[in-house]
């Protein structure tokens, strides 16, 4: 077990290495850089040296790399060239207003996916089966964008149940938060929902047709106990891995949602300064990301061996 | 009389309309003359004449990022200027009519040619933080702004102050090395907004504004409270005043239809008849001096000859441009950068009109009927930007000469294609003066010279007109220039564009502003809820 976690652990960091060659390397390539985006039409070649002379651009990438690889280790992401404010500070309220979203959104989905999943196997192939996998296929099917206006159009426009734009200034209480945050959470457990049904679904049925259960069947087991305590547990694994993924996506798939609904999140945070030609701001946001993906993926394989005793044991 | 208390009460709530007030009365029996003694007492216009106190305003703007602040100096955007004139004042304002206005300066004076200048300031007017405004306030913000360390966009205004002195706390002397009629405008500038004496944490802004910060975070809101000591007698009428920005364009729209924010800079205007049509909002088009020329270099290739030049120009369908690439939103220009909302606007200048013939005759004595004209856009700067090329290239088309329109990408564009190819479009915000952009772009040596137009004798005329105190004479002066340009310059200027401004129609006191939506940003010292 603890063997495993090690191995693990070490991939985990293999890849974040290997995301920070990536994201510094891709972050090289923009067109143009920050001393250019910065000044835009007013850029001299005067003015345009002192500011890349200022921000150290003309010193060697791979020179750089390091420096900045160094700092990320120690904790320090450094300094926001656009703003010269500490990048630790700037993200701070995104990291908050992101996580809260996602979390939101998590404590809706999972629960509401696992549920559906494990109804619609009850009578495989019957009305109610068919109906919500039909749904959450539609539902997949609509891009954030459209759901996400559809929903404004709906209930913010017309029927003033909920804001259309979303700014941390409302959160003043528990219920203002929560009433704020019901349309994006609605869209983006629309975005998320099917895939997390479809699999719970998969999987149960998968082990409902194993000689087990067959024989579970024939000693006269009532079927929600045979769904509930022999087929999912053994059809946890595949559903937890989904749900990481999906959680991935919430954290760092929601650039659209939030723009959408004004929402100042990580997402927000990344295209604004991809626009501004904020590097330091955009490599470290992009390794918040790969950070919360190997993260969730590590507590998907722990949790995934814990409901699966064939993988505790030694080989 | 309860009926026509009730129909008073509707009428100032505004949930009915003038005329249905008027019926309604006139179903009571009330006599036409009466009504109006009514309306005149309790009907809109009255309502505008008493502003109530208190209530929170929230406006929302474009692109917000991180890298904004509230030091003036380094102010860039829209957000940026509302933001400094809740928490800051100039020395001047500048009316709907383009003139300056006393502001913390109480008057001015020039000496005979406009290179020396005298503010009176204001007295008995305290920063946020208690302590008096002095001349030397003044001089600490110009002298940072003019500081090339500081990196403030401000600092071209002001690099003819040679000599700023404070006589006594509240007389300030500027000297210039050449002469400026227009210097107050300049003190009006975003940039130069008063801070005191001294001053770095930008943190903890320090002003003279109708508000006080409360919260800022950069890149999300700024709140800022009402100041109740600000010398501006009664107002500000709102307690609170929240910016913040919605960068998409139906978001934006939306949470104006929802009533969640009150007014918004810009809207998407594919969604204009429908907002129009709401009867929460008040949604105007205002004239503007932005525009979006189409930029010859008079020094490359084909471009030397003024003949092409001016052939170019008669391909232009003004009508078109406006109704097809501006959506109807526009104002006809005349291939010079003046717009008819600036005082210097020359109205005796006909405007240019489509003529094919000409065209393809001058085009004919240049030997180019067969030339392929490449005309260079961009989707970065605007859905418009393209659209007026592509209109321009239809125009062109039906006189038979050749316009091939190739799009760059957004990013870079300013470097890579602006000032470095012959034939491209180009986008300029309204000055507030004319002298400010034809220094800035169309003097010979002026630093955005972008169509490298060298005209002595255009430069003269500015020189000239920089020191005409007199309006009139000075207007001729203008016209002079904005003929020589209009005829031989290397602009092609279909329109100026006309941008919405929009607000609930609750929102009272915010008058349209040439410069900009929002009574050019600074509406929040005298706006009021109804």
């Amino acid at each position: 077990m603890a063997l495993f976690l090690t191995k693990r652990l070490a991939l985990g960091i293999l890849t974040l290495w290997a995301v920070s060659v990536l994201v510094f390397t891709g972050t090289e390539l923009l067109p143009g850089d920050v001393a250019t985006a910065i000044l835009g039409q007013g850029a001299t070649p005067e003015t345009v040296a002192a500011l890349r002379d200022q921000m150290g651009l003309d010193r060697p990438a791979l020179e750089r790399y390091f420096a900045w690889i160094g700092n990320m280790i120690q904790g320090d992401m450094g300094q926001s060239v656009a703003s010269g404010r500490s990048i630790g500070s700037i993200m701070q309220d995104r990291v908050y207003n992101t996580f809260l979203l996602a979390g939101v959104t998590a404590l809706v989905s999972v629960p509401l996916a696992l549920l559906l999943g494990i109804v619609s196997v009850i009578y495989p192939e019957g009305v109610l089966d068919r109906s919500i996998s039909m749904s959450s296929l539609v539902l997949i099917s609509l891009p954030e964008y459209f759901t996400g206006v559809a929903l404004i159009l709906g209930f913010a426009v017309t029927w003033h149940l909920f804001p259309a734009v979303v700014y941390s200034s409302q959160f003043t209480s528990f219920w203002q938060t929560m009433r704020s945050l019901t349309l994006p959470v609605i869209t983006l457990t629309v975005a998320i929902l099917a895939h997390m049904v479809r699999m719970t679904r998969a999987a149960i049925l998968d082990v409902l047709r194993s000689a087990y259960v067959e024989m579970a069947l024939l000693k006269g087991v009532p079927k929600g106990r045979i769904i509930l305590r022999h087929a999912l547990p053994n059809a946890l694994s595949p559903v937890i891995n989904v749900v990481a993924i999906n959680l991935g996506y919430l954290v760092s798939g929601v650039v659209l949602v939030e723009a959408i609904f004004s929402y100042p999140g990580l997402g927000r945070l990344l295209t604004d300064s991809v626009a501004n030609r904020d590097i330091p701001l955009v490599q470290a946001v992009a390794m918040v990301f790969c950070v919360v993906y190997v993260l969730l993926n590590l507590i998907a394989d722990i949790l995934v061996m814990m409901t699966n005793p064939r993988l505790r044991a030694k080989k | 009389m309860k009926g026509i208390e009730e129909i008073i009460r509707q009428m100032e709530g505004g949930s009915i309309s003038r005329r249905s007030f008027v019926k309604k009365l006139m179903a009571l029996g009330l006599s036409v003359p009466a009504i109006n003694l009514l309306l005149a007492a309790k009907g809109p216009g009255a309502a505008a004449a008493t502003p109530k106190k208190g209530g929170q305003i929230k406006a929302a703007f474009l692109m917000a990022s991180t890298a904004e602040g509230l030091d003036p100096a380094k102010f860039k955007k829209p957000i940026d200027y509302t933001r400094g004139y809740q928490l800051y004042n100039n020395l001047v304002s500048i009316d709907s009519k383009l003139m300056p206005q006393p502001e913390l300066a109480e008057s001015w004076e020039p000496n005979a040619d406009a290179s020396e200048w005298v503010f009176k300031l204001r007295k008995g007017i305290k920063f946020h933080d208690g302590k008096a405004f002095t001349a030397k306030d003044v001089i600490y913000t110009m002298a940072r702004v003019k500081d090339p360390n500081t990196g403030s966009p401000g600092k071209p205004y002001l690099d003819s102050v040679v000599e700023m002195k404070a006589d006594g706390d509240h007389i300030l002397r500027i000297k210039l090395t050449e002469p400026s009629v227009d210097f107050p405008v300049i003190m009006a500038e975003y940039r130069l907004m008063i801070i005191p004496d001294g001053h770095t944490n930008f943190d903890k802004p320090n002003g003279t504004g109708a508000f006080r910060l409360k919260e800022f975070k950069a890149g999300m809101h700024m709140i800022a409270v009402r100041n109740p000591e600000y010398w501006k007698d009664g107002l500000p009428y709102v307690d609170q005043v929240e910016t913040f920005s919605i960068p998409d364009p139906v978001a934006r729209t939306s949470a104006l239809m929802t009533g969640e924010v009150h007014l918004v800079e810009d809207l998407d205007l594919k969604m204009y008849k429908k907002v129009k049509a709401n009867p929460n909002i008040s949604l105007e088009m205002v004239p503007s001096g932005a525009h979006g020329p189409l930029v010859m270099i008079t020094t490359a290739g084909v471009y030397k000859d003024p003949n092409v030049r001016l052939a170019l120009k008669y391909l232009v369908d003004r009508e078109k441009h406006i109704k097809i690439a501006h959506q109807g939103f526009g104002i006809p220009g005349n291939d010079h950068p003046i717009s008819p909302v600036d005082p210097m606007y020359c109205d005796e200048i006909p405007i240019r009109q489509y003529d094919p013939d000409k065209a393809k005759f001058l085009l004919k004595k240049a030997g180019l009927a067969d030339h392929t004209f490449e005309l260079i856009t961009s989707d970065g700067l605007g859905e418009a930007s393209v659209n007026d090329a592509v209109v321009y290239k239809q125009s062109a088309a039906k006189a038979g000469v050749n316009v091939k329109v190739t799009r760059a990408p957004g990013d870079g564009y300013w470097e890579a294609v602006w000032m470095k190819k012959p034939f491209c479009v180009s986008a300029w915000l309204m000055r507030p003066t004319a002298n400010m952009i034809l220094s800035l772009v169309y003097k010979s040596d002026a630093p955005w010279n972008e169509t490298f137009w060298k005209r002595p004798d255009f430069d003269k005329l500015l020189i000239e007109a920089r020191k005409t105190v007199d309006l009139k004479k000075r207007k001729e002066l203008f016209c002079g220039m904005q003929k020589m340009i209009s005829d031989d310059g290397g602009v092609i200027v279909p329109c100026f564009q006309k941008f919405p401004d929009a607000k609930l129609t609750r929102v009272k006191g915010v008058p349209t502003h040439p410069m900009g939506a929002m009574d050019a940003y600074r509406f929040a010292e005298k706006v009021w809820l109804a």
